[in-house]
């Protein structure tokens, strides 16, 4: 097993790496961005057009699309923040996936994008996604075809481990080449420790190269007009609180929103073959008036699958041998808790406790998720807890999951983490106003979802990329007061 | 990547281990999957790792007590028992350690090329790789032009407030530095070492 499965190969001109920095290093521009996901790389787009002289850091490395390939645990080592394993501490504690790597979490994202009119082909729909559908509409219920940001998608399904035909428009292939193209320098490789300042007024960011085996490299410093922090709602905080910024309402870090997922693997007589055809082609609406956004199927790989079970031995041999007849389906609930980012040891750190109410809505959610499942003809159902109850009937789950689960048994993920820095404009409850400016502080933008007020109910990519632009929109027309 | 290696009492515990997690047709790539799980654990956090290796090392020792025998030297019903006396364990650090084996064992083994029976898929994955698509627009709203690398330093537009001469020393391979300057005539000159 080769031990770096992505290759760094050829970079366009304007894409530094740690190969190119080869001691302790000052830059100097009008804007300077940290992070390179939705926020970041539509930032440093807008800007750069606009004749900004605008410098991208990104902690993650610089891939391209051939450099995606099948090969799922290597993706998610590179392209995911310390390869997929960060947590919400809680009860039950909450798995997170951040990307890593220039283009972030659109690298590693499903591509759910509510702005864009471009619907999936037919052909690239795969039979899991036409038996949600068939289960759907056998109950009656609102579904409706996702809106996804792909140019072309062929329904390779590896959304998740970076797009391997560059079908999916993830900010690596859209904003940051566009970002290039007017002249805006993405340094990869760089980790950004404190953002410096002068008085309240930010002056640049102080980082150093990461290397690959996580030791430090020479310091890179960056000296700015102004800052944008755009590294999401997980670090943007730690990155204010390790850099003296502390919003007069004291909110930095707190209003955590994830909105908490949870998924059952559905097993059907027929064949399936859930890995071919778009990620998350349909999504069930039904009931999002009542905190459940999102019903969705979605492929996972068979090593990522048979991780998830808690069967071992012949056993797990036994269930994965159904591999082809699964249908792996999820719900999004719109959690009514909220969270905390602490920044310990100047790292942060995310806590987050499941409310009673978040847990019976997911409950609530799973009943009516195997009922669908079961209209749509699976023979049973494996539930999302530590024991891995089995349900063989819609009456069954539905007895089952009408009794409350304690906390621990569940089994919570999210890739939505969101309202670390809410924005408003009240600065005593607010930490940015709307447009993303840091209350109390001069020259300091927050563009990722850490600006969230609450969650969305929605996949937040299309939203943080509106917001950032609306965010450059107000640099642009500001040049005077913040940019000399 | 760390390059991160278990130790070699881990590393015979997880060895010993294959067989009692993974199906019975992986048994034969307990070396493979030992090694994979090592690329895993390398890619998360320093704490979670070192957290692993006392956990295995705990773990080693634990079945003196109970089989009087390291764990990694037991095989069969001892290997399988012992284990689920983890899965099953007085506390929940027994539970987590005995849980997180069992994801990263099923990880790595199914990431094994002669597990990843699925009907087509590594085909499938070859004939998407033979369409991929260019790797990114210059513009997204200018439709499917290529990224114009070589025009990357050209700025359209530069106000005169703008207006300033940029240096930052980023030497290059090559040992040359890039110079960026703008001048009034909203001419932005970039003169680049060779790379």
């Amino acid at each position: 097993m080769a031990a770096v499965a992505l290759h760094e190969g050829q970079r366009p001109s304007g894409v530094f790496t740690r190969h190119d920095i080869h001691g302790d290093t000052v830059i100097d521009c009008d804007v300077v961005v940290v992070g390179s996901g939705a926020g970041g790389a539509t930032v440093a787009a807008e800007l750069a057009e606009a004749g900004i002289d605008t410098v991208v850091l990104e902690e993650g490395s610089y891939y391209q699309t051939r450099d995606f390939t099948a090969d799922t645990s290597a993706m998610v080592r590179q392209l995911y923040r310390d390869g997929g394993a960060t947590m919400a501490i809680g009860n039950p504690p909450i798995m997170f996936q951040e990307g890593r790597a220039v283009g972030g979490s659109t690298v590693i994202n499903g591509g759910m994008s509510w702005r864009t009119p471009d619907p999936i082909h037919t052909d690239a729909i795969g039979n899991d996604n036409w038996l949600l559908k068939k289960g759907a509409d056998a109950k009656g219920w609102k579904i409706i075809g996702n809106l996804r940001n792909q140019a072309h998608c062929v329904g390779s399904n590896r959304c998740a481990f970076g797009c391997p035909t560059g079908a999916k428009q993830s900010a690596l292939v859209s904003y940051i080449p566009r970002a290039l193209h007017y002249g805006a320098r993405v340094y990869a490789d760089v980790c950004v420790d404190r953002i410096s300042r002068h008085g309240k007024r930010a002056t640049g960011v102080l980082g150093h190269v990461r290397h690959p085996d996580g030791t430090r490299g020479p310091n890179v410093a960056v000296r700015a007009k102004l800052v944008v922090s755009a590294c999401g709602a997980i670090h943007t905080p730690a990155l204010l609180e390790r850099s003296g910024f502390r919003s007069p309402s004291g909110l930095v870090g707190h209003n955590l929103s994830l909105h908490p997922n949870v998924k059952v693997v559905a097993i059907f007589d027929e064949d399936v073959t859930g890995w071919k055809g778009a990620h998350q082609a349909f999504q069930v609406r039904e009931f999002d008036e009542q905190g459940l956004g999102v019903f969705a199927a979605v492929n996972l790989p068979p090593s990522v699958l048979a991780m998830s079970f808690p069967h071992r031995g012949a056993q797990l041999g036994a269930l994965m041998q159904q591999y082809n007849h699964m249908v792996t389906a999820g719900l999004l609930c719109e959690d009514t808790a909220t969270g905390r980012v602490r920044t310990i040891g100047g790292r942060p750190q995310a806590f987050y406790q499941l409310s009673k109410h978040d847990a019976q809505t997911m409950q609530r959610g799973l009943a009516l998720l195997c009922e669908l499942l079961f209209a749509a003809g699976a023979k049973r159902v494996l539930l999302p807890f530590g024991h891995a109850k089995e349900v063989a009937s819609a009456d069954e789950a539905h007895r089952l999951l009408d009794r409350p689960i304690p906390p621990h048994g569940w089994e919570v993920v999210t890739v939505h983490m969101m309202g670390t820095a809410r924005m408003g404009g009240d600065r005593s409850a607010a930490v940015t106003d709307t447009h993303g400016l840091v209350h109390d502080a001069d020259r300091l933008i927050v563009a990722d979802a850490s600006l969230f007020p609450t969650p969305i109910r929605v996949n937040p990519m299309e939203t943080i990329m509106a917001l950032a632009t609306r965010a450059a929109a107000h640099v642009i027309d500001n040049t005077r007061r913040l940019l000399q | 990547m760390t390059g991160f290696t278990f130790s070699n009492a881990s590393r015979a515990v997880l060895c010993s281990l294959v067989p009692v997690v993974c199906p019975p047709e992986a048994h034969d790539l307990a070396a493979a999957i030992v090694d994979h799980m090592a690329l895993t654990v390398g890619a998360s956090p320093a704490l979670l790792r070192r957290g692993i290796e006392a956990g295995l090392r705990t773990y080693d020792l634990g079945a003196l007590l109970r089989h009087g025998r390291r764990a990694r030297s037991l095989t069969g019903d001892a290997a399988e028992r012992y284990f689920r006396s983890w899965e099953r364990g007085p506390t929940p650090l027994h539970r987590q350690l005995a849980h997180a084996i069992n994801q990263l064992m099923s990880l790595s083994c199914y990431e094994q090329p002669a597990m990843m029976d699925r009907r087509g898929h590594e085909e499938a994955a070859d004939g998407l790789r033979r369409r991929r698509a260019p790797s990114g627009r210059a513009d997204p709203r200018a439709g499917s032009a290529p990224p114009r690398a070589e025009e990357g330093a050209r700025v359209r537009e530069t106000r005169s407030d703008l207006i300033s001469l940029r240096m930052a020393d980023v030497r290059t391979k090559s040992g040359r530095f890039v110079v960026r300057a703008t001048n009034v005539r909203d001419i932005d000159v970039a003169i680049r070492g060779h790379r």
